[in-house]
């Protein structure tokens, strides 16, 4: 009886023992204060990087051939909009220098300037497979050993990706934009204002607060990062274009809907933008000191 | 080579071993679109095989295994994962005699439970990516394969574990052999 006793109180002591361990380490984790854990998960990142490349490398030709026999129709339907697609891009290419030459100039006029093109990047393949069914991250090719740092810009030949959060030797995981923790400063290139994107989660686009309401924002605008001192971003990056408008009269603002210029379920290459943000230099106030010679001075002449 | 080897290293060879069956192969086979994950099944049949005593610290170490590899808050999946084989090792004790079949329809019943506890987790947290997740077809999805792969995990962590044995096994064995 009494050993009993004993080995369900040494069971409760086991128990208890690992969710107090739980609970404290999420805490660590949750006050970004984990260096030993984001050490650990980096290093078991770097270590399995070969294992998830060489299962990727086996089961991407099956897994390729399997999908070719089994969606032949898609296919073929595929690929008659995507001649569709190419003649009607071949229609509009007179049209792309135009534009670009347009982009320039609105940057111009709402003082971004176009410094993401100077900006050094590294192309990296996206690690196809997610590890887990609560996936909020895009697992790269490559990490520090390549230049990347965590809050880096990642982008897609479309627009903006999302942000490096984390960085191993051989790795990097990047929060897309859609990620609900994830903001940036934007500009709507029209009008000029600024506001501040956030993103509402997979597959939903982005919402744009602060815009005043006095703002005119059309739907199909080109919205881009602000690059305002110490934003991880710099300027000019394409975001996406505005789809809804809504005035928010309780906040006295309007909110504004941007869909992503990048697809994000078909990420294979992206950049990393090498750019490290200015972080504005601390004001320093001359504060005279009460007992200051002048001050002295002046109060000996004055007596 | 390992047949002398201590629990202890046993059950971190069988973690290492799921971990890169893991990451190298289940991410790429998604039936409906679900990555079955090999920790949490090894956590329900840790509990059933080892008790609720067990069940917590095998449950536990795969957590950790799972939070070193997953990007969800650092102690989530220990904490979910040493409750499940815990729970899992509860709701085993309560039937000793209940024969493979039995414990693979609790087992995946178990592992179903695993995904809503995460989810419940997730909400607590306040975590969007969990909880809009497709959590009913995830708990559906890993109940089946628990299901089918509880037998042969059992006998896995029976081995990892250094673990006799059920009577109800050896009768079964023994009548078919007999």
């Amino acid at each position: 009886m009494a050993r009993r006793a004993g080995i369900r109180r040494r069971t409760w002591l086991r128990l208890a023992l690992l969710v107090v361990t739980a609970i404290a380490l999420l805490t660590l984790d949750a006050r970004g204060s984990g260096g030993v854990l984001d050490t650990a998960r980096g290093a078991t990142l770097d270590l399995l990087g070969p294992v998830r490349t060489f299962g990727d490398w086996v089961v991407s030709p099956i897994r390729n051939a399997w999908q070719g026999v089994v969606s032949f129709d898609d296919l073929e339907a595929e690929n008659a909009e995507l001649r569709s697609q190419l003649a009607e891009a071949q229609a509009s290419v007179l049209r792309v220098g135009e534009l670009e030459r347009d982009r320039q100039e609105l940057l111009a006029l709402v003082g971004a300037r176009d410094t993401a093109q100077a900006i050094p990047r590294v192309t990296a393949r996206v690690i196809d497979a997610p590890v887990s069914n609560f996936e909020r991250t895009i697992e790269l090719g490559k990490g520090r050993r390549d230049g990347i740092r965590e809050g880096m810009p990642v982008e897609s030949g479309h627009g903006l990706v999302g942000r490096v959060v984390e960085a191993s030797t051989t790795r990097s995981l990047v929060e897309l934009l859609t990620d609900p923790n994830f903001d940036a400063g934007v500009r709507i290139v029209r009008s000029g204002d600024d506001g501040l994107a956030s993103g509402r989660g997979p597959g939903r686009d982005l919402e744009v607060s602060y815009i005043e309401l006095e703002t005119v924002v059309i739907p199909g605008e080109t919205v881009v990062t602000s690059g305002f001192d110490g934003s991880t971003f710099p300027a000019g990056l394409l975001v996406g274009t505005v789809t809804d408008v809504e005035p928010d009269a309780v906040r006295g603002a309007q909110r504004v809907t941007v869909h992503p210029a990048a697809d994000l379920t078909r990420l294979r290459w992206v950049q990393v933008l090498l750019y490290e943000p200015n972080v504005p230099e601390p004001v320093i106030v001359d504060r005279e000191p009460d007992d200051s010679p002048a001050e002295a001075g002046t109060a000996g002449g004055g007596s | 080579m390992m047949a002398g080897a201590g629990p202890l290293a046993r059950s971190a060879l069988v973690l290492t071993l799921a971990v890169v069956v893991h990451v190298g192969l289940l991410v790429h086979i998604t039936p409906a679109g679900v990555i079955v994950d090999p920790l949490v099944l090894l956590a329900v049949a840790g509990g059933i095989v080892g008790g609720k005593g067990t069940g917590a610290s095998f449950g536990g170490a795969c957590g950790l295994a799972s939070d070193l590899i997953l990007h969800t808050p650092f102690g989530m999946s220990l904490l979910v994962l040493t409750l499940l084989g815990y729970v899992s090792g509860s709701v085993a004790e309560q039937i000793p005699s209940a024969r493979w079949f039995a414990r693979a329809a609790v087992a995946s019943v178990l592992s179903a439970g695993g995904i809503g506890l995460f989810g419940g987790v997730g909400w607590l947290m306040d975590l969007v990516y969990v909880t809009e997740a497709p959590l009913v077809r995830i708990a559906i999805v890993t109940g089946v394969a628990s299901l089918l792969t509880n037998p042969l995990l059992e006998r896995v962590l029976r081995w990892a574990l250094i673990i006799r044995p059920r009577i109800s096994d050896l009768r079964e064995s023994t009548t078919r052999g007999g």
